[in-house]
């Protein structure tokens, strides 16, 4: 009786988290895919030239540019460090590290296929883009970059595929068949770096579904204010990846508040228990520090605005 | 996330392209058999079905070229890694296909009845013919008594 009862429930454990692992794989792909492409066939310097030295207006180029650059929350990190080297400005550099993960066209088509053409789509665009420029305007008063980046190279581990290590070049190869190589073996490793997130959060969100009740999450999701902490730590903790978080907020959507899923949708790609690791690896401690707590403010400050004065 | 163990370059990215064969034909498989709708809505198969294939080509191809690498830097990583990408697959192959029993899919309340924005009660569109188990438990939900849907024909 028991032994039936636990194989049960093992069986809807790995039912659902099939079912979110599969609905959301294919746009990790074409994620992983398209950071392939943009590493061997963009050139960065084409992209450095169109940055203004605005602070603001270059906050919110910056903001704009994972439409054409997309990466998500890993691929992010090295690229910004990178991209900050060849003297990008500052705010264009910070705002496109917290935006390009929700701000490009895969996250966008994921969120829509997830909520539909609507307000959480619509809001997740806005909100994200306000705290992206916020944030990217309030590190120009850094004015230098060696102020905000660990002088010393990140470690291995950080180094991620978007424009990361040079690949070895196999002799007696046309250039151009050379490059699509390259293009897939980058596209294959970042497959692996990232689908490793997707499948522990898709874990933790069927182990919650499977073993948490319903009505136990519905007293916890029910208040205004609980509810957009419940899913702001449960963004940090899942680092879910950008490309398929909606689908795991889908999970979410009965149970919580329209403000706290939006919580969890923007602050999610922006900061998380992954990309806290890599920051820590690139940017200076006290970086690190207004990186994860502006960010935070705004969200938290948005989302209970919402819920208490729109009734989201 | 730490890696476990590392392992050696000139093993990981042949068993990363296993890997990368082994989800794609995975999820052929669930496709070919028709026990994918156990898992996602019957709008997620045309996506699946296009999934395996390019996971599969993806492996293919990734393996065609790393053969012909001889050496190279390779980010750190362990089995952990590789066996965590694979899970799917493995638990997928270990626990045979069955549908949500009604306790669990009570539990989940989640996107068994369709994509649509939280806080919202999905209609449901589709023609009796075409529901599968999960538009059925919507249509019996979404009537008032029993006889609503009494005269409607399941394939």
């Amino acid at each position: 009786m028991l032994s039936a009862l636990l194989i049960g429930r093992v069986q809807t454990f790995v039912t659902v988290f099939l079912g979110i692992f599969i609905e959301a794989v294919p746009f990790l792909l074409a994620g992983t895919l398209a950071s392939g492409l943009i590493e061997v066939f963009v050139s960065r310097e084409w992209v450095l030239r169109l940055f203004p030295r605005n602070p603001f207006v270059g906050a919110l180029t910056g903001t704009l540019l994972g439409l054409i650059f997309p990466v998500c929350e890993c691929g992010v990190v090295p690229l910004t460090r990178r991209l900050l080297r060849k003297e990008l400005p500052l705010p264009a550099a910070i705002a496109y590290l917290l935006a390009a993960p929700v701000m490009n066209p895969i996250v966008i088509a994921s969120t829509w296929a997830a909520f539909g053409f609507g307000r959480v789509l619509a809001m997740r665009l806005a909100l994200t883009l306000v705290v992206a420029v916020v944030t990217g305007s309030v590190f120009a008063l850094a004015r230098d970059s060696d102020r905000v980046l660990l002088a010393e190279p990140a470690p291995a581990e950080v180094c991620c595929q978007a424009n990361g290590g040079e690949e070895p070049k196999e002799p007696h190869t046309p250039l151009q068949r050379r490059r699509w190589a390259q293009a897939v073996v980058v596209a294959g490793d970042e497959f692996f770096e990232m689908g490793r997130y997707l499948v522990l959060g898709s874990l933790l969100a069927a182990g919650m579904q499977t073993l948490v009740p319903q009505s136990l999450l519905l007293d916890v999701g029910r208040g205004p204010v609980a509810s957009v902490l419940v899913l702001l730590l449960l963004a940090f903790v899942l680092s879910v990846c950008s490309t398929v978080d909606a689908f795991v907020a889908l999970a979410f959507g009965n149970t919580f508040s329209t403000g706290a899923l939006l919580a969890f949708l923007v602050f999610g790609p922006m900061v998380d228990a992954k990309s806290l690791v890599m920051f820590l690896g690139v940017f200076r401690r006290r970086a690190v520090a207004y990186l994860v707590l502006l960010p935070l403010a705004i969200i938290l400050f948005a989302a209970l605005c919402l819920n208490l004065i729109a009734g989201w | 996330m730490t890696s476990s163990s590392p392992l050696s370059n000139r093993l990981v990215r042949p068993l990363k392209s296993l890997v990368l064969l082994g989800l794609g034909l995975f999820l052929y498989s669930r496709f070919n058999n028709g026990t994918l709708l156990f898992y996602v809505n019957r709008r997620f198969t045309g996506l699946t079905f296009l999934t395996a294939i390019a996971l599969v080509t993806l492996g293919a191809v990734y393996a065609a070229v790393v053969a012909k690498r001889r050496n190279g830097h390779e980010h750190r990583m362990g089995w952990g890694t590789l066996l965590l990408v694979a899970l799917p697959a493995i638990l997928g192959t270990l626990i045979p296909p069955a549908p949500l029993d009604s306790g669990a899919l009570a539990n989940r309340n989640v996107t068994m009845t369709g994509l649509g924005p939280p806080g919202t009660t999905t209609t449901l569109t589709s023609a009796p013919a075409e529901r599968d188990l999960l538009d059925w438990r919507q249509a019996f939900d979404d009537a008032p008594d029993a006889t609503g849907v009494a005269e409607q024909v399941a394939l």
